[in-house]
């Protein structure tokens, strides 16, 4: 089902999202970038200005239009309220001469999550693979969500979501997507509760043609993304490539710092810590981002299993675009194109992973923009 | 079996083993009765204030009220554990991972070569032998560890070598000044005594990853299928449920797919793989 | 001991075949070098040559387990033990050379033993035969190295003592 509103009708939309309870998160401007934030009213969003994302570059920039939803990826995911940094999940006491364990449970918090971009979408869907059975925090938080997605209609030069089949349009996962015009929205649903919301707005029906001009914008989105992953046999291809030198290339520019697996949406991996007051009566167990990049990722009594930069780099790339469908049925990435911005060296997967798979060293098909 | 949150449980019985090593056999302490468990499975075992460590079973898969842990103090975790009293709190989670083939080993010669605390995991298998006689042939037992006094499960290993269908050989590496009248040398030189039928073996290894390493080549050289051969393997894990992918071995979460691996599954993942 | 001009059963061609180190010599080869050969006997406890002595013969073990024993402060401490198979003593063919172990039976040994010093002139006589000797003797001084490396590597791990 199709409507459309105005500009103004995505004020409503957010009135409408706060009124039903949900704790709305969307793209706000905040350290001179655009990262996902508390969004309150349609002021908070970033009106009229863009992002510049190149390797090892993100920077704000006024955009050419008065549009709010002018740029590709925020700094972060929607990882960052599904599968929180740090979450306390157990506490611990002394009790009757044993141990009573209290799992932290409270009601899990209900996101709206605004302008979500089809690749951050693709993201959820994997994260559903990883963690749906095994982390009952992330699937309540997860199914009390609702993703109203927007169609990218410009996508920043790191973005490789056309080749891994994610983007630049929202196709499934979404409760409502937006196309973003200058007069209005698009409004698209995707779920029973998208269409359900739908009918809060002051809703107006869509001109015949503004779904094919909707098509129109995020072709043109595709056509203009410069980088690409050749996905056939990549599964293959860099498991078989083990002890390609472009391992050792990568690493000497690699600070194995971590920045892009705190930057992926779809990276998981944890560190279960524990702590306890000053008293002793009392201890908890959280759970923590980790990156296999750390250095004691790997460790077991006698040392490390993966030392050296290039394993720890080889291992983050070979999961992620390899042992991920052995473990999930599908590729690890989404093409969002984050750690390539983040990557303080500049960092370039696409062409990483061309030097292995293709041998060519071309990942883009052009300059930066 | 994918809680993170431990139950409690309480420590009955302390045994030491070795300077470092000890068995700690642990009951429930909750009313209801702990888990059953196959040989090669593992626990996460909880240290109020430490955290937890992954530790195989190593008693009697068949005592329906006990589970038996035999821990070395290693680290922080392992070593707040190892000083726990009788009668201590501790948690408890799982079973986790896959066990020994017990099953697939049905009417077949078992082989079990076992290095240091690696015995540990492989003991509930012998346990299992004991009740099963009749499901297998015979049982060839080859342990080896660093010195006399490292060996563990001793008053066991004399009982086992005078059980008739129990061959029993045990090694150290470096016997000392203390009376020692057995082998010294390496593990795998007590494959050469052991009496194999290499089509009839299913031979079981777990130790650490150098005499692994060796053990293989050594089985391989005496015929032994890949197919037949079984090991346990070891990685950092902090979850035990495929949630924190520190236990990945290439597409393998040690967790879930393993610890025990069939050797023939896991070669292509540990053959030429330095630092996988 | 059977003299140069006896015949040679082929059954015991077959047999010294099963020895690694005798494994590439041809039966003629064999023919040469069995004559040279003694059946040994040692009950369990007996010293088979003690540290120090002269070395003078290539045992082959038939069958038994030898503890190789290194006196320190007049203890003899089991350094590695070998078994049916193994060869030990090949310093024998090397003149005037001394034992650096003591060979100890630790149960009843059985060896074919060959006096090192006329194994060395029937190599010299024979190259080739020698050639096929030291090969495989290589591979067996080899295969003691490596295990012995294991053994230093401390593979297990030094123990921390937990005191309770």
């Amino acid at each position: 089902m199709t409507g459309r509103i105005p500009t103004s009708g995505l004020g409503d939309l957010i009135r409408a999202l706060g009124d039903a309870g949900y704790q709305i998160i969307g793209p706000v401007i905040r350290d001179s970038a655009i990262v996902l934030g508390p969004i309150t009213t349609i002021d908070d969003l970033p009106k009229g200005w863009t992002s510049l994302q190149a390797p090892a570059r993100f920077s704000l920039e006024p955009a050419a239009s008065e549009a709010y939803f002018d740029f590709a990826s925020p700094a972060n995911s929607v990882k960052t309220f599904l599968r929180p940094a740090e979450r306390k999940f157990v506490a611990i006491e002394k009790a009757d001469g044993g141990l009573r364990f209290t799992p932290r449970a409270g009601p899990a918090p209900r996101f709206a999550f605004l302008g979500v971009r089809a690749c951050d979408l693709a993201s959820i869907a994997i994260q559903d693979r990883v963690l749906n059975e095994i982390d009952p925090d992330y699937r309540a938080r997860r199914e009390n969500a609702v993703f109203i997605a927007v169609h990218c209609a410009h996508p920043s030069s790191c973005c490789f979501c056309a080749s891994m089949s994610t983007g630049p349009r929202a196709t499934e996962g979404f409760d409502l997507a937006l196309t973003e015009f200058p007069d209005g929205f698009l409004i698209e649903t995707g779920s029973p509760r998208g269409a359900a919301l739908l009918h809060k707005l002051p809703i107006g029906e869509a001109p015949p043609d503004m779904l094919a001009r909707s098509q129109e914008i995020t072709d043109r989105a595709a056509a203009q993304i410069q980088r690409k992953v050749e996905t056939d046999g990549i599964r293959e291809s860099l498991r078989e490539n083990f002890d390609h030198p472009e391992w050792q290339d990568v690493a000497e520019r690699c600070l194995a710092c971590g920045n892009c697996t705190m930057v992926c949406p779809t990276c998981f991996c944890v560190e279960v810590a524990e702590s306890s007051d000053i008293s002793g009566a009392v201890a908890e167990r959280s759970m923590r981002w980790d990156s296999c990049y750390s250095l004691d990722f790997s460790y077991i009594h006698g040392g490390g299993i993966r030392v050296s930069t290039a394993a720890r780099y080889r291992q983050w790339l070979t999961h992620k675009f390899s042992y991920w469908f052995d473990q999930f049925g599908t590729s690890g990435c989404v093409g969002c194109g984050r750690c390539i911005a983040w990557c303080p060296v500049a960092i370039d997967v696409t062409e990483e992973i061309a030097r292995i798979h293709t041998g060519n060293g071309t990942g883009t098909d052009g300059g930066q923009s | 079996m994918t809680t993170m949150t431990p139950s409690s449980a309480r420590i009955a019985a302390v045994a030491r083993e070795t300077s470092d090593t000890f068995t700690f056999t642990v009951e429930s302490g909750t009313p209801n009765p702990l888990p059953r468990f196959v040989p090669g499975q593992f626990s996460m075992l909880y240290g109020f204030a430490t955290g937890e460590i992954p530790i195989s079973m190593s008693g009697d898969p068949g005592d329906a009220h006990h589970m038996v842990f035999t821990i070395r103090s290693v680290g922080k975790a392992s070593r707040a554990i190892t000083l726990a009293e009788r009668g201590g709190a501790i948690g408890i989670r799982g079973p986790f991972g896959t066990g020994w083939p017990v099953r697939e080993a049905h009417g077949r010669d078992l082989l079990i070569v076992a290095g240091g605390i690696g015995l540990a995991p492989l003991r509930p298998v012998i346990y299992h032998f004991l009740r099963h006689r009749d499901s297998y042939q015979r049982l060839s037992v080859l342990y080896g560890a660093r010195s006399p006094r490292d060996l563990l499960f001793r008053h066991e290993l004399s009982e086992w070598a005078a059980t008739s269908g129990i061959q029993l050989l045990a090694t150290v590496d470096y016997a000392g000044r203390v009376p020692w009248k057995g082998h010294v040398g390496v593990v795998t030189k007590l494959l050469a005594l052991a009496e194999l039928r290499p089509a009839l073996t299913t031979a079981l290894v777990c130790g650490p990853e150098i005499m692994m390493r060796f053990v293989l080549s050594e089985l391989q050289r005496r015929k032994i299928a890949p197919e037949n051969i079984y090991l346990s393997m070891e990685r950092n894990m902090k979850c035990a449920i495929g949630l924190c992918g520190h236990c990945q071995l290439g597409p393998h979460f040690l967790c879930k797919d393993g610890p025990v691996y069939r050797y023939s599954d896991l070669r292509p993942w540990i053959e030429g793989k330095n630092e996988l | 001991m059977t003299n140069q001009s006896a015949v040679i059963p082929e059954e015991m061609i077959e047999f010294a075949r099963v020895y690694r180190v005798l494994s590439e010599l041809d039966p003629d080869q064999l023919k040469k070098l069995l004559p040279l050969a003694e059946e040994t006997h040692f009950s369990r406890g007996q010293i088979l040559f003690k540290e120090g002595d002269q070395s003078l013969y290539l045992h082959l073990l038939v069958s038994g387990d030898v503890a190789l024993e290194m006196m320190a402060g007049g203890q003899a401490i089991p350094v590695q033990t070998v078994h049916a198979g193994d060869a030990i003593g090949w310093s024998s063919l090397a003149p005037g050379s001394r034992t650096h172990f003591q060979a100890r039976a630790l149960s009843k040994v059985d060896t074919v033993a060959f006096a090192g010093a006329r194994l060395k002139a029937a190599c010299d006589r024979d190259p080739a035969m020698g050639y096929a000797l030291m090969k495989q003797l290589l591979e067996l001084v080899t295969e003691r190295l490596d295990a012995a490396r294991m053994q230093l590597v401390d593979i297990y791990g030094r123990p921390e003592p937990v005191r309770r």
